[in-house]
C-alpha cells in the first residue's frame, strides 16, 4: 500500500475516534461551541482527505456531516440524541469503507446504496431536505433534439462510433447540464464529464444565453456537455449517479450515425475550422494559473481597508507580481512594477500599482502564454494569427473568472482561441470541443 | 533551492503536498496549525505558505493576518480550502493570501502556482 494511502488511513481512524469521543462529549455539553467548532473541524479535515482520492462513497457521508455540523455551529440545527446517534452511524459506515480500503486499496461500488442511505439520514435532520433523485431520465432518440448535436462530432469520431455500432454495441449521446450552484456543492463538472467512461467525443456550449460582463454572475455555471459515449446505460447511471437529475441519455440510432451529411446550420462540423493544436495538460494549467494568479492580486489591490496588514499585503502581491514579469522575461515590466511599488509604500495607497496592473495585465498574459517558439520582442501580439483579440472582451473576462473555478476551463479558452474563436458566443455557436 | 511552509492540520494532506513539492525540488517544512506556523515563519524566511483555512489553535486566516501585519520577510501564500465559496476566497485575499486553490489540488496545478509565484514559471 503506498505510504499517502497508509497515512489516510490512520489518519481517519484517529479522526474518527475523535469524532465518536467528541460527540459522547457533547451529551453533557450540548452547547459547547468549542466543542462544536472541534467536532466540524475533524469532519471537514476527513472529508477533505477523502477528497485527495477516488472514494466518493466516503466523501459524500462525510460531506452530509460537514453540512449538518455546519447547521450545528451556525445555530440553525440544534443539537439532540438522535442528530448524535445518526452522525456516529455515519462515522461507522466510514471506518467500515476504511476497513474495505485497507484490504483491498478501494471501495466497492456496491457500498454507494448503503452511502446514499447513511448522507440521506443526515440531511434529513437538516431543514431542507435533500431528497434522492432519480435514475437519469431515459428519452426517445427518434425525438431528440440533442441528437441533432450529432453534427459537431468529427468525422473520424463519427465513423468510430459507426464501427463500434456496427459491432453491436449501443452508443449512448449524454447531455449533462450541471447545476447553476453546482460549485456552492462541492462539484467539479468538468471532471464529472470527462470521466465519462467509455467517453468518445465531448463538447460544451452555454446552457442558456450569456449575458454582459456586468450583469454576469461569474459563480453561476451556464455550461451544459454534451457526450457521445459507448458506455452501457448501467456504467452511465453509475457515473452519474450523484447528479441524476442533471443528466439526460439517448441511445444513439445507427442510422444517425450514417447519415453522411449532417444537417445543422447548413455546415457540417468537418467543414469548420478544426483547432490546429491541442494543448498539453502544462499548458493549460499555465493559463488557468496565469489566470487566476492576476486576478486574485487585482483582487487584493482594491481591498485596501485594513491599514495594519497592508504593507504586508502590499509586499507580497509585489513580489508575486515582480516573479510573473521574471516568468514572462519582461525587463520593463519589472522595472515599471519596482517604481510603482515604491510609490504605494510611499504614498500609503495601492492605486499605482492597481493602475500598472490593470493596464499592464493583458501583455503580460499575452507573454506568459505565447507559445514557446513565439518571438515576443518588437511585435505586439494582435499582429499573431493564432493569439490575437479576437475573442469578445466580455467572453473571455467571464472565462478569465471561470478559470478558476472550472478545472478545464481552460481548454475552452484555448479551443477558441486556437480556432479563431468567436467573437461572441450564443447558443446559435458551435460548441467547443472539450476532449 | 525555494523554501515552502506547509502549514495544515490534516497529516495526509500535508505528505500530500510535500511529495508534490519535493519532486519539483522544493525544499519542505510543515506547521500543524497556525501558531506552529507563526513560530516558523518568525525564524525562517521561506519562499511561498501553503495554508489551510480550518486549523485549530490558530486557523488559516489568523496566521496570514499575524504575518503580513508584521515587519518582517513577506512570502506570497497559496491558501488551499475546501471551501468553493466566493466569501471564503475573498476572505483569504484580505487575509493575506495571493492566490486561493480548491482542494484536493492536482499536483500539475499546485506546482504551476508555485512556480510562477516564485517566478521559476517561464516557458
Amino acid at each position: 500500500m503506498n505510504p499517502l494511502l497508509e497515512q489516510f488511513l490512520s489518519e481517519s481512524r484517529e479522526f474518527s475516534q475523535g469524532i465518536g469521543e467528541k460527540l459522547m462529549q457533547m451529551e453533557d455539553a450540548p452547547s459547547d461551541q468549542g466543542l462544536i467548532n472541534e467536532l466540524f473541524r475533524l469532519v471537514h479535515t476527513l472529508k477533505g482527505n477523502s477528497g485527495l482520492f477516488t472514494f466518493p462513497e466516503m466523501t459524500r457521508v462525510l460531506h452530509a456531516g460537514e453540512d449538518l455540523l455546519g447547521m450545528v455551529r451556525s445555530g440553525r440545527v440544534a443539537y439532540s440524541r438522535e442528530l448524535a446517534d445518526r452522525l456516529l452511524d455515519a462515522i461507522d459506515f466510514v471506518m467500515e469503507l476504511c476497513a474495505d480500503i485497507e484490504a483491498t486499496e478501494r471501495i466497492d461500488c456496491s457500498r454507494a446504496q448503503d452511502s446514499a442511505r447513511v448522507a440521506h439520514s443526515l440531511r434529513a435532520l437538516i431543514p431542507i431536505v435533500e431528497t434522492e433523485a432519480p435514475a437519469p431520465a431515459a428519452i426517445d432518440a427518434a425525438n431528440t433534439p440533442e441528437l441533432g448535436l450529432l453534427a459537431e462530432v468529427p468525422e473520424a469520431t463519427r465513423i468510430e462510433a459507426l464501427n463500434l455500432c456496427r459491432g453491436g454495441e449501443d452508443l449512448h449521446w449524454i447531455r449533462f447540464v450541471p447545476a447553476h450552484d453546482c460549485f456552492f456543492q462541492g462539484d467539479d463538472p468538468f471532471f464529472c464529464a470527462r470521466q465519462t467512461p467509455g467517453l468518445l467525443w465531448g463538447g460544451a456550449r452555454p446552457s442558456e444565453p450569456l449575458k454582459s460582463l456586468a450583469e454576469l454572475d461569474t459563480y453561476r455555471c451556464v455550461i451544459e456537455f454534451h457526450l457521445l459515449t459507448s458506455a452501457s446505460r448501467e456504467e452511465l447511471n453509475e457515473h452519474f449517479r450523484y447528479v441524476p437529475d442533471q443528466v439526460r441519455i439517448a441511445v444513439v440510432n445507427r442510422r444517425c450515425l450514417e447519415v453522411s451529411e449532417f444537417k445543422t446550420n447548413g455546415t457540417r462540423s468537418a467543414d469548420k475550422p478544426v483547432p490546429s493544436a491541442t494543448l498539453d495538460e502544462a499548458s493549460q494549467e499555465q493559463i488557468a494559473a496565469v489566470h487566476a494568479i492576476l486576478a486574485a492580486q487585482q483582487q487584493i489591490l482594491m481591498n485596501d481597508d485594513r491599514p495594519d496588514s497592508r504593507a504586508g499585503r502590499l509586499h507580497a502581491t509585489g513580489t508575486v507580481l515582480r516573479n510573473l514579469a521574471k516568468c514572462a522575461g519582461d525587463q520593463v515590466a519589472l522595472s515599471e512594477i519596482d517604481a510603482a511599488l515604491t510609490e504605494c509604500v510611499t504614498s500609503g495607497k495601492n492605486s499605482l500599482l492597481l493602475m500598472w496592473l490593470e493596464a499592464g495585465k493583458q501583455h503580460l498574459i499575452d507573454r506568459l502564454l505565447a507559445p514557446p517558439d513565439t518571438c515576443l520582442p518588437g511585435r505586439p501580439m494582435s499582429e499573431d494569427p493564432t493569439w490575437d483579440g479576437r475573442l469578445d472582451h466580455t467572453f473571455k473576462t467571464m472565462l478569465d473568472t471561470h478559470l478558476s473555478r472550472y478545472r478545464m476551463a481552460s481548454q475552452t479558452v484555448t479551443h477558441l482561441a486556437v480556432s479563431g474563436g468567436a467573437t461572441s458566443i450564443g447558443l446559435d455557436r458551435p460548441m467547443i470541443e472539450l476532449f | 533551492m525555494k523554501r515552502v511552509l506547509i502549514v495544515d492540520d490534516a497529516a495526509t494532506v500535508r505528505m500530500y503536498h510535500r511529495g508534490v513539492l519535493e519532486s519539483d525540488g522544493f525544499a519542505v517544512e510543515e506547521a500543524m496549525n497556525g501558531i506552529e506556523a507563526l513560530e516558523k515563519v518568525l525564524e525562517t524566511s521561506f519562499d511561498l505558505l501553503l495554508v489551510d483555512i480550518n486549523m485549530p489553535k490558530l486557523d488559516g486566516f489568523g496566521f496570514l493576518e499575524e504575518v503580513r501585519r508584521r515587519e518582517i520577510h513577506q512570502p506570497p501564500a497559496i491558501m488551499v480550502s475546501t471551501e468553493a465559496a466566493a466569501r471564503d476566497e475573498m476572505a483569504a485575499y484580505r487575509a493575506g493570501a495571493n492566490s486561493y486553490l480548491i482542494k484536493p489540488v492536482r499536483p500539475l496545478q499546485l506546482l504551476t502556482h508555485a512556480r510562477l509565484m516564485l517566478g521559476e514559471g517561464g516557458r
